[in-house]
């Protein structure tokens, strides 16, 4: 004989079969599109995904095998790299290298010395106990980067994909709050107010047609895991700068890059149901998450002070911190907290150098953790 | 049991040593093209 429910937790079964862990994710969800509509916290990203953990919470088997419409697009479209890969092809259709090409040699250097953030979360992921796989894809938070973040996740750990790329957008979200105490803390006024002349070198068209090939011929040969990303980023680069693919570019960065970013955030959200979201060691990862940004951002500050030394005083080293690949975020942060030190300082264009650097370091980084973990 | 330090060294190394790599092919690239930019231009008003 079926008895009446005597409370919250029993009542709630007989209409869809979810229960309080359910209703707690649901809750999740607004709260994401919540940051996403208010805030505006990644709404790009964080409106689909919040929708997709009300979807799969709420019953009806969408986030559910075989058939479930999100389950099917992160089966279908996630975990075969496509998705990541188009979103790369469109952020390639949006970049303007001239920044990192105007000044090649300090745009790489401290774009490479901000991943060094990856492998310090990496590190303490492995000390907290998480097996190497999940370190790994814990530790890629600290690239910054959404896509290369969801492609490491899918190849090395599968399981944790929807808090890790929760964490990864909402800090990115963040940047603006995490970064400046760290630099204000590594750097001494006269160093944030070193001035650097607004006019960056003129960088002729040719330049930035070859700088894709060269980008493939050099990064996928050093770092073959790393092609998928990088590849899709320079395909994207050179629809935009042949100037002979307007249509192609155009539609890789609007109609292909948005649809693409749908299906993401719907299948990243589709992940994150009750029984893998709410246990302790999603938090270990929120907080890992934020541990890889905080030493990114160290790294990278600490690396542009070395460069600051290096040219005679002539870089400002805050721009180290625009290595972490928040585009155009960090870059943003910097020439706040430049602009402040000394009032006629216009750093933004220099950091956009590293920050551009930054994306292909990161991805170079997810190739190699790939490679040699065996993803 | 792969040692993590292993991999963080040899990935940090393939990262640095791309990007100085492409930084320093970049720099190659650009001096070649504003050379022979240069040189077009100068033939034009030849």
């Amino acid at each position: 004989m079926l008895l009446p429910p005597h409370n919250l937790a029993e009542f709630l079964p007989y209409f869809s079969g979810i229960g309080i862990k359910e209703v707690i994710m649901i809750v999740i969800g607004l709260f994401f599109i919540y940051l996403a509509i208010r805030k505006e916290f990644e709404p790009l990203l964080l409106v689909p995904i919040g929708f997709g953990i009300i979807l799969t919470n709420i019953g009806g088997g969408m986030g559910e095998p075989p058939y479930g419409l999100l389950y099917l697009i992160r089966r279908y479209l996630i975990d075969t790299e496509i998705v990541p890969c188009l979103i790369f092809l469109g952020l390639g259709a949006m970049t303007d290298f001239t920044p990192l090409l105007a000044r090649p040699m300090v745009g790489f250097i401290l774009g490479a010395a901000a991943q060094i953030g990856i492998f310090c979360a990496f590190l303490m992921a492995l000390a907290l106990g998480f097996p190497l796989k999940q370190a790994a894809a814990i530790g890629i938070i600290g690239s910054a980067d959404g896509p290369t973040t969801i492609y490491t996740c899918t190849k090395l750990a599968p399981e944790i994909l929807g808090v890790v790329a929760i964490s990864a957008y909402i800090y990115m979200a963040l940047v603006p709050l995490i970064q400046p105490p760290i630099i204000y803390a590594l750097t001494t006024k006269k160093e944030r107010a070193t001035y650097m002349p607004p006019a960056i070198r003129p960088v002729s068209k040719l330049e930035k047609i070859i700088f894709p090939i060269v980008l493939v011929l050099i990064a996928c040969t050093l770092a073959p895991q790393s092609t998928p990303l990088i590849g899709s980023f320079a395909v994207g680069n050179l629809f935009k700068e042949c100037g002979v693919v307007e249509r192609l570019a155009e539609s890789a960065r609007n109609e292909l890059m948005n649809v693409s970013t749908i299906l993401l955030g719907l299948g990243v959200g589709g992940t994150l149901m009750a029984e893998n979201f709410l246990t302790v060691r999603s938090l270990m990862i929120f907080g890992l998450g934020v541990f890889a940004f905080v030493t990114a951002t160290i790294a990278g500050v600490l690396f542009g002070k070395i460069v600051y030394l290096a040219t005679g005083r002539k870089v400002n080293p805050i721009i180290g911190a625009a290595g972490v690949s928040a585009v155009p975020m960090s870059a943003r942060v910097c020439q706040v907290v430049a602009r402040k030190a000394n009032p006629r300082n216009y750093v933004l264009m220099h950091a956009m150098g590293p920050n551009v650097a930054g994306v292909i370091g990161s991805a170079t980084a997810a190739g190699m953790l790939i490679a040699l973990l065996g993803g | 049991m792969v040692d993590p330090l292993q991999i963080i060294g040899i990935s940090l190394t393939v990262v640095f040593i791309c990007l100085i790599i492409l930084g320093l092919a970049v720099t190659i690239v650009s001096k070649v093209v504003m050379k022979v930019e240069k040189s077009s231009g100068k033939e034009e008003k030849g």
